[in-house]
């Protein structure tokens, strides 16, 4: 009975291998390459199992533990042929300049690992909007204030620097008169048009989700919410930072143009945002 | 009555089935709560009907079914919003979808099996017409390009109903239906409609024809490695690998091996009863 | 018979290896089923490493940018990544390029998984006291490493999911006070995104993990050879003595029989189910987003914590401790050291330093048994909100009434879990006698074998 079935293994496998390599010749196809696959292996596998189980015997055999430790005399052994009589530790100067060596060996290490990348400098204050720049959309097109209904929303960039990954905004258009900023940022908010920085201030992630009816502006991560009508203000999540809002302008044509670059930094925190 | 290990082995057979049944695709776990608007209706093409007849007829569904909350002049009530910026879009998607009529309006909009048949749901576009005014119906066209209609999903959809458009709970209180399975004219019209918390957007029919197309053919073009999982990703994965793959595993290392602990122990011959 | 001697022969005259075959092909193994976990991620590690090496074969690990012109459709004529282009090679155009893709996926998911297994049989069974706290810390190493290469792995198609997974990668770093930024800058070569970090991945998933892997995983299975195996304390047993089959013949073919029978189950899973479609992902850009985003279930955990935790972001003497700080480094640091120190933890509360090799029963340790259920719970409720967003929208369950439902089990179930194991163990643990409780002490007798004295 267990021959039978141990031969059935390994036919398998002989089968399934001549059907997998003309499956392959034939073009291939995933589903059927698997399945061929697992039979394949499986038929050799079962096969083994079931000899081991019914065709092999098995005496349980029995071995002594010997316990892990060496014999006194070899470790003590061990210890004085480390110690070697004294020959560094009795030079105490020696041995501590020795160990200084290998620290400055160390630093050695630590230079080319320096190498990896260039320090942040002012990158992380920076981005590419700056004063005069036109609001342009992925395709490097400016945007219309017309292109943008009430309730919607697109993704701008400054002229000349669409899809860069530090100057990524939302434009988002909502009924005029109901923004509840104040002063500046209220100025930046000409007819319902709002600019925020799109990269969410927790960890980063494009804050792509406008909920148009209670306009707010909500994370895909870990579902940071902001509410547009009080300059992106964490409403709900784990974000404690607005969005930085651009400031800008709508001009006469119709398209948009910065007035700077945001006023703090965008994206995720890190130690010294206010610097 | 089994022991623990008996019990242990038919939970997990019962978990590797189960698990089985979901991934492959026998068992639909989104039928617990059917999000998407799964209206595969055909449908005549909702732009071309008798205009003054299909308008009284409108009138008429519109009176008895739909003025108690939006007011006989469109004009809304304390218990539905004005209409006078619903266009025809807006008109034949919520009825299309059925999301509309709303028995109580303090209820959430739920898709689901339309009211109405194509007839009366272009005699009520019709007679909307005359109510308000808003974006019209996109006519769907063939051959729209591919990756413009990928390029679109992916900047102005995916990030409420994914890149495999599954849908998915969004923010503290809404969710984003997933679109597999619903209604190419219904997935050109939502955009412009801006359904629930829904954000809306300026695109024209070729456009919206290229999203929805894409978005028609995800499945097919997305499946090309197996049973896709509903397309949630990492956690269907995930969940598959554990309580399928690695559970079968397990339970073949309990075929291959000893189960009895006697068996691994030290004990002079003695052959071990039950234990554990 | 001659054949063989000769074959031994000819190679023995050259290395002397039969006195090191023979015992070895007689030591005794016990056998035991749940003896086999470690061996199954083992397999696993196997598979990996060979469909990974054929992977290698194709895959540009480069972040230069070209045009896709594949046969792909939705994508024809998109911007993307050399190495996301080689990804789709690999997935459209390369014969039984897909089945091996999707094994050496799969693979790295049951492999995470067999180990988290195994380690909750070394736990639960105690088989991590003396003389095996060493291989206990180097398996947690290794948990890490394979969790590492796992993360490095997926990120290396430069798809929208992955990239996503980097930047919050990145993000993390960021968060370090003091050092933050420059510790991001030199990981990704610059400010987030960089073309470097692919070929950095690449060399750490194919080079510098894999290679701290097999050492580590020679090491862990050498101490294991070297110590012997544990036994299962039943009625009878002795400290002194190892009992199974021998590793030739019974061994070798049970587990070689496994290892089949494990890539069979991975190859069915990588031939019917679909695993990581990066084609409908796309090439990664970093204003794109999608729900749901998640990455691997293994570290789907993180996830939780990152979605759970607090908006608090204080600034302590011009320091700004960023929200992400605590839940994503501080956290589950502390967990992984104490994972690392359990061995010594338990060691000194129990006043325990003997050497054991029987093997204790959950149920002899109640305290033991409780935390880890309870670490366990907390693991699970933090791996499931990882996934809010699915089961939210599976369950149609508000965001911010799931959360809370979260938040409330993170603090209360593992409590409970844990009070409940504690009160079944003790219960169990009175009603069963067991084999010869406490430690005993190996000593030489005059006769050159080891007498068993308990200990009290």
């Amino acid at each position: 009975m267990a021959v039978v079935a141990v031969s059935a293994g390994f036919m398998a496998t002989l089968g399934a291998g001549a059907g997998l390599l003309i499956v392959y010749l034939l073009g291939g196809d995933p589903r059927t390459e698997g399945v061929l696959l697992a039979l394949a292996l499986g038929g050799f596998g079962a096969g083994l199992v079931i000899w081991s189980h019914h065709l092999m015997p098995a005496p349980i055999r029995e071995e002594q533990r010997h316990p892990m430790a060496s014999s006194e005399e070899m470790r003590s052994a061990l210890s004085r042929e480390l110690l070697h009589g004294g020959v560094i530790g009795r030079r105490r100067a020696l041995a501590w300049l020795l160990a200084a060596g290998v620290a400055g060996l160390g630093a050695v290490l630590v230079v080319p690992l320096l190498s990896l990348g260039p320090s942040p400098g002012n990158s992380l204050y920076q981005t590419a909007w700056a004063r005069g720049r036109r609001l342009v959309g992925v395709d490097g097109q400016p945007i219309f204030a017309d292109d943008v209904p009430v309730g919607g929303l697109v993704t701008v960039f400054p002229e000349g620097a669409a899809g860069r990954a530090d100057s990524q905004a939302v434009l988002i258009h909502v009924d005029p008169g109901t923004f509840e900023m104040t002063g500046d940022a209220l100025t930046w908010a000409p007819a319902g048009f709002v600019v925020y920085s799109k990269l969410c201030t927790h960890a980063g992630c494009p804050v792509g989700l406008f909920l148009a009816q209670s306009r707010h502006l909500t994370c895909p991560c870990h579902q940071s919410t902001f509410d547009v009508l009080r300059g992106a203000q964490p409403t709900y999540g784990p974000a404690a930072r607005p969005l930085p809002q651009l400031p800008m302008r709508l001009e006469a044509d119709g398209t948009f143009t910065a007035l700077g670059d945001f006023p703090e930094p965008v994206g995720a925190s890190f130690w010294d945002m206010s610097a | 009555m089994l022991s623990i290990r008996e019990a242990g082995g038919v939970v997990a057979t019962a978990l590797i089935v189960v698990t089985g049944l979901i991934a492959f695709g026998f068992l639909d776990p989104t039928t617990i709560a059917s999000m998407g608007g799964k209206a595969d209706v055909t449908h005549a093409d909702p732009g071309m009907v008798d205009a003054v007849g299909a308008s009284e007829r409108g009138r008429e569904l519109y009176l008895s079914s739909c003025a108690s909350c939006h007011g006989p002049d469109g004009r809304g009530t304390e218990r539905g919003p004005t209409l006078e910026n619903a266009g025809p879009a807006d008109w034949d998607f919520y009825l299309r979808s059925g999301r509309m009529p709303l028995d109580d309006p303090s209820q959430p909009l739920e898709p689901g099996p339309p009211s109405y048949d194509d007839a009366d749901i272009a005699a009520l576009v019709a007679y909307g017409r005359r109510l308000g005014d808003g974006p019209q119906i996109p006519q769907l066209v063939t051959g729209a390009e591919q990756p413009a209609g990928r390029d679109l999903f992916v900047n102005d959809c995916a990030a409420c109903h994914g890149v495999t458009a599954s849908g998915a709970a969004i923010g503290p209180d809404a969710f984003a239906p997933s679109l597999r399975g619903v209604d190419p004219q219904l997935i050109a019209e939502a955009p412009l409609v801006g359904p629930g918390t829904m954000p809306v957007f300026d695109l024209d029919d070729e456009q919206l024809s290229a999203i929805a197309s894409y978005v028609a053919g995800i499945s097919e073009d997305g499946a090309q490695g197996g049973f896709e999982l509903g397309g949630f990703g990492p956690v269907a994965e995930g969940l598959v690998a554990l309580f399928l793959g690695l559970l079968a595993i397990l339970l073949m290392a309990r075929w291959v091996g000893s189960s009895d602990e006697a068996d691994a122990s030290a004990s002079d011959g003695g052959t071990g009863d039950g234990h554990e | 018979m001659s054949r063989i001697s000769g074959a031994i022969g000819w190679l023995d005259d050259r290395t002397g290896f039969s006195r090191l075959a023979y015992p070895s092909l007689r030591k005794v193994f016990p056998d035991h089923w749940s003896f086999l976990l470690g061996e199954i991620a083992l397999f696993c590690f196997v598979l990996l490493l060979a469909t990974g090496t054929y992977l290698t074969l194709f895959y540009v690990p480069s972040g230069e940018q070209l045009r896709y012109d594949g046969p792909y459709t939705p994508l024809l004529g998109t911007d993307v990544s050399a190495a996301f282009d080689s990804v789709m090679n690999i997935s459209f155009e390369v014969r039984a390029g897909l089945i091996f893709r999707q094994i050496h996926h799969w693979a790295a998911l049951v492999f995470v998984g067999a180990i988290v297994v195994h380690l909750g049989r070394i736990f639960f069974t105690a088989a991590f006291r003396k003389p095996r706290e060493l291989n206990w810390v180097l398996g947690t190493g290794l948990l890490l490493l394979a969790i590492g290469e796992g993360f490095t792995g997926y990120s290396l198609p430069d798809d929208l999911l992955s990239g996503t997974g980097l930047r919050i990668a990145n993000s993390v770093l960021l968060s370090v006070p003091l050092v933050g930024p420059q510790l991001a800058f030199l990981a990704f070569g610059g400010e987030f995104p960089t073309d470097q970090i692919i070929s950095r991945l690449f060399i750490l998933h194919v080079l510098l993990l894999p290679g701290l892997l097999i050492g580590g995983v020679i090491l862990h299975i050498g101490l294991v050879w070297i110590q012997k195996h544990t036994m299962y304390r039943t009625p009878g047993a002795k400290e002194s003595v190892v009992r199974g089959p021998s590793f030739w013949p019974v061994q070798v073919f049970r587990s070689s029989g496994l290892f089949l029978l494990t890539g069979a189950v991975l190859a069915l899973l990588a031939g019917l189910v679909q695993i990581n479609p990066v084609w409908t992902y796309g090439p990664y850009r970093a204003y794109e987003s999608s729900v749901p985003s998640q990455p691997d279930w293994y570290m789907g955990w993180l996830e939780g914590t990152l979605r759970l935790a607090p908006a608090f972001e204080p600034t302590i003497l011009g320091v700004t401790i960023p929200s992400i700080f605590i839940p994503a480094m501080v956290l589950p640091g502390l967990m992984l050291l104490l994972l690392l120190i359990w061995p010594f933890v338990e060691g000194h509360h129990r006043g325990d330093h003997e050497e054991h090799h029987l093997l204790e029963w959950p149920s002899e340790a109640p305290g033991r048994t409780a935390v880890g259920a309870a670490a366990f719970t907390l693991l699970v409720v933090l791996t499931l909100a990882g996934g809010n967003d699915v089961l939210g929208g599976l369950l149609t369950i508000r965001l911010a009434v799931l959360n809370d439902i979260f938040r409330v089990s993170l603090f209360v179930l593992p409590v409970v879990v844990g009070i409940l194991t504690y009160r079944v163990m003790k219960a169990r643990g009175a009603q069963q006698p067991r084999g010869p409780q406490g430690a005993v002490r190996l000593e030489r007798n005059a006769q050159g074998g080891f007498d068993e004295e308990p200990r009290s």
